[in-house]
């Protein structure tokens, strides 16, 4: 229990130029992000997502049972959705200039092709030592930059399993547990090192774009089910308190206006066995689904960790709008229930400076609402 | 709407016809829709343009107006505009070439600057991001192609000063902008509004070396503005003063405290109103917003140090940034002003700031918003700046427009049951 409102973030951080050149080792690289962190007034701090190539790409290099192809022509269902058919110039031309992210650099996004990655045998989790790596570089940030604890993401099973398609499970749901139960082993070793586990789900919510439509609602959602099934078997015996569980609509800069609207899976989110959820809630796409939150049942230990400051745009989110945001999730879920959020990671999505000044601007924003919410 | 009668607008040099029904209007049972100016251009006109194919870009333009009037009907608009297609160039550069006295001039290094770069307050804290050049970006990316020139600006080597008296000469071209939009709105529902840059924008960022003081000089700059100001009250439509330095100028001046800045605005409103002499103040829409730019905005001067400035402008409405991530929580300024009677708020209500498009419902929680302070006849919705060529592509910029009827639609449900 604390008298604030404490602060957080997604993920990923702008790496330090030096460490992008090979000039930084490491281990120096993740110091310099968490002491960064911690003086800028971040509560939970993570390592910047540093020891990863990206988000779910990191997974490939951690998981046996899989095999590189060369991708075969039209063979990549999942690069098209519904939007990019309704926005089909747009997408061209962010694609062709390079503009659906702030950087191409492999950090945001997801590697695949020309490769793809087929499950040709039992998958096994075979990433200890690159995991170890992680935790071990973290842990000393943590006691040099003098924080008690942070969090280290994740990829969740259901991330993991688009663009790496199954020819030896004979179901698809043996296909996914057989992720989680590899996947496990990750999870579990970062909370018995002390540490938050926080699990990115991006894919599970930008999949409605890509298949979603087309199947329906209520099969869209028994797809998610047991994904998240699957993720929870996972988690089983982790203390809530030690997990968190991030779902966005995708970081890339475009219009979004086919993301299923949060109301439609919020039961589904709330099914993960998780202490607090991160989601989108600061882009205009989403930032008025804070009244989904009147309606949904928040069970009484968990959390909610809204984006209040995004990607989404260059301008730095004003402090005042931030308190405004927060104050707003306050009133519904109480105070002891909001941690100030980003909607996504920020590395690789703004300019560095812009990165660092949101954060900013979120500790602010998070300061003057709990001016707000514990008066005198 | 009703019928007006016949006026004179006080110039026989410049476009004038009885005035018809035009008086800026009141929501009656919902919210009207508008945008600050400059939209998609179609690609064949845009071809013309680049060519400068002038015989080409006269006989086309017509047909490229009517049509992106009826787009802007087709996407909800209530009150549409030309385009900005007549002025393609950039917003100020059309007035440049209306209005003469000023003279290129190899900038002299023993004349100190009249003032500093734009967005400087935010360059000097963001200086990696403006060297990287984004701060032209679209809402995240890198440089969009034909969108500005990545890497830093390159260092200026001339300035404009005006040397010789400050004349508005396109009293044919403004006719012919005008005469080209009427034919486009024949016989449509939709009403009329055209942009044109207000004095400060066009005239306070450049020395003065010919009237004897800055006073005079801005009043001759306010004088020729006036001209086109009039034609456009003359011929029906709503006057839109675009006016961003009545906020980016603090930019400009970063070593100024708020109270200096405060003077230097009521020098401005002065200006203003003088460039407003003679045009109907109900036909006077005032537009100002913090510069387009995609970058930091940090150090924008906050809307409550100036409100009561803004409100001494002659217009009957303001339209100014509030969907945007540094000014949307500003809505609460308004509620410590006493907002005066009649007169219409236009915020933003949808952004150039990101390309992700508005949720409707979250357009229409803005105008709910505004609706519970300044009344819900006196709340239209708008953009936070000319939209056209701000974000990622022209199909971003329709969905929005969209986004933005659609919110009004749900916003006027709300509001008038």
């Amino acid at each position: 229990m604390t008298d604030r409102i404490l602060t957080t973030h997604v993920g990923t951080l702008p790496r330090p130029a030096a460490f992008e050149a090979g000039e930084m080792p490491l281990a120096d690289a993740v110091v310099d992000v968490v002491r960064h962190q911690a003086a800028l007034g971040i509560d939970v701090v993570d390592d910047g997502e540093f020891g990863k190539a990206s988000w779910t790409g990191y997974a490939v290099e951690r998981l046996g049972g899989f095999e590189a192809r060369p991708l075969e022509a039209g063979a990549a269902p999942l690069a098209r959705g519904a939007e990019r058919q309704q926005f089909g110039e747009f997408y061209d031309e962010a694609t062709r200039s390079g503009t659906l992210w702030y950087s191409t650099s492999a950090q945001v996004l997801t590697p695949g092709a020309p490769t793809e990655w087929v499950c040709t045998g039992p998958i096994t989790y075979t990433g200890q030592s690159a995991l170890q790596r992680d935790i071990d570089n973290f842990r000393i940030a943590l006691a040099t930059a003098h924080v008690a604890t942070g969090f280290l993401p994740v990829a969740a099973p259901a991330s993991l399993e688009p663009n790496r398609r199954n020819e030896y499970y004979p179901t698809d749901e043996a296909y996914v547990f057989a992720i989680a139960e590899a996947m496990k082993t990750e999870y579990h070793t970062i909370v018995e090192a002390g540490l938050t586990v926080q699990v990115d789900d991006a894919w599970l919510t930008a999949l409605w774009d890509r298949i979603g439509i087309q199947i329906g609602l209520e099969a869209y959602r028994d797809y998610c089910r047991l994904r998240i099934d699957a993720l929870n078997y996972a988690l089983a015996g982790l203390p809530l308190d030690k997990v968190r569980y991030h779902i966005c609509w995708g970081s890339w800069h475009g219009p979004h206006v086919t993301d299923i609207p949060l109301a439609e899976i919020v039961d589904l989110v709330l099914r993960v066995n998780a202490g607090a959820y991160l989601f989108e809630a600061g882009n205009v796409r989403h930032e008025h689904e804070y009244h989904v939150w009147e309606e949904a049942h928040l069970p009484q230990d968990r959390v909610l960790i809204p984006g209040v400051v995004s990607h989404a745009t260059n301008v730095v989110e004003h402090p005042d709008l931030v308190a405004e945001r927060i104050t707003r999730f306050a009133q519904r879920v109480g105070r002891d229930r909001v941690i100030a959020g980003t909607d996504c990671g920020l590395g690789g999505r703004v300019h560095p400076q812009l990165a660092w000044a949101k954060l900013e601007a979120l500790v602010e924003g998070a300061r003057r609402a709990s001016a707000r919410l514990w008066p005198g | 709407m009703h019928d007006a009668p016949a006026r004179d607008c006080g110039r026989a040099d410049v476009f004038c016809e009885p005035r018809k029904d035009y008086t800026l209007r009141h929501n009656t049972d919902r919210i009207l829709v508008s945008h600050a100016g400059n939209l998609p251009r179609p690609a064949d006109l845009n071809k013309l343009l680049a060519a400068r194919d002038e015989p080409g870009i006269r006989s086309r333009l017509p047909t490229a107006v009517q049509e992106i009037v009826e787009r802007q009907m087709a996407s909800g608009v209530d009150i549409v505009n030309d385009g900005e297609y007549v002025k393609a160039g950039s917003y100020t550069g059309y007035m440049q070439e209306r209005v003469t006295g000023w003279e290129a001039l190899p900038i002299d290094p023993g004349v100190p600057r009249k003032r500093a770069a734009v967005a400087e307050r935010d360059r000097r804290q963001f200086p990696g991001f403006y060297e990287s050049g984004l701060w032209m970006q679209g809402s995240g990316g890198p440089i969009r192609p034909g969108f500005f020139t990545p890497g830093a600006p390159k260092p200026a080597t001339t300035e404009r000063v005006c040397t010789g008296p400050v004349k508005y000469t396109a009293q044919a071209q403004i006719r012919s902008d005008l005469e080209i939009f009427k034919n486009a709105l024949q016989g449509k529902a939709a009403e009329g509004f055209v942009a044109a840059l207000g004095p400060l924008s066009l005239g306070a960022g450049s020395r003065n070396t010919y009237y004897p003081s800055e006073e005079a000089y801005m009043t001759a700059v306010a004088e020729a503005v006036r001209e086109e100001y009039r034609a456009i009250a003359a011929a029906g439509f709503t006057v839109q003063v675009d006016e961003p330095e009545f906020l980016t100028s603090w930019m400009f001046y970063p070593d100024w405290s708020i109270d200096e800045y405060r003077r230097y605005l009521e020098f401005c409103v002065q200006i203003i109103n003088h460039s407003l002499d003679g045009v109907p103040t109900d036909q006077v829409r005032f537009h100002s917003c913090w510069g387009s730019g995609h970058r930091p905005h940090v150090n924008d001067i906050e809307l409550r140090h100036v409100v009561d400035l803004l409100l001494k402008i002659d217009a009957q409405a303001y339209t100014i940034e509030a969907g945007n991530v540094r000014h949307e929580h500003e809505w609460r300024v308004w509620q410590n002003v006493n907002w005066p009677d009649g007169k219409i708020l236009m915020p933003g209500v949808i952004s150039h700031a990101t390309d992700l498009v508005e949720h409707p419902d979250l357009v229409a929680e803005r105008l709910v918003n505004y609706a519970g302070i300044v009344g819900k006849e006196n709340v239209q919705a708008g953009t936070d700046c000319g939209i056209g060529s701000r974000v990622g592509h022209e199909e971003v910029v329709w969905a929005k427009l969209e986004a933005m009827a659609e919110g009004a639609r749900r916003a006027s449900e709300r509001l008038w049951g």
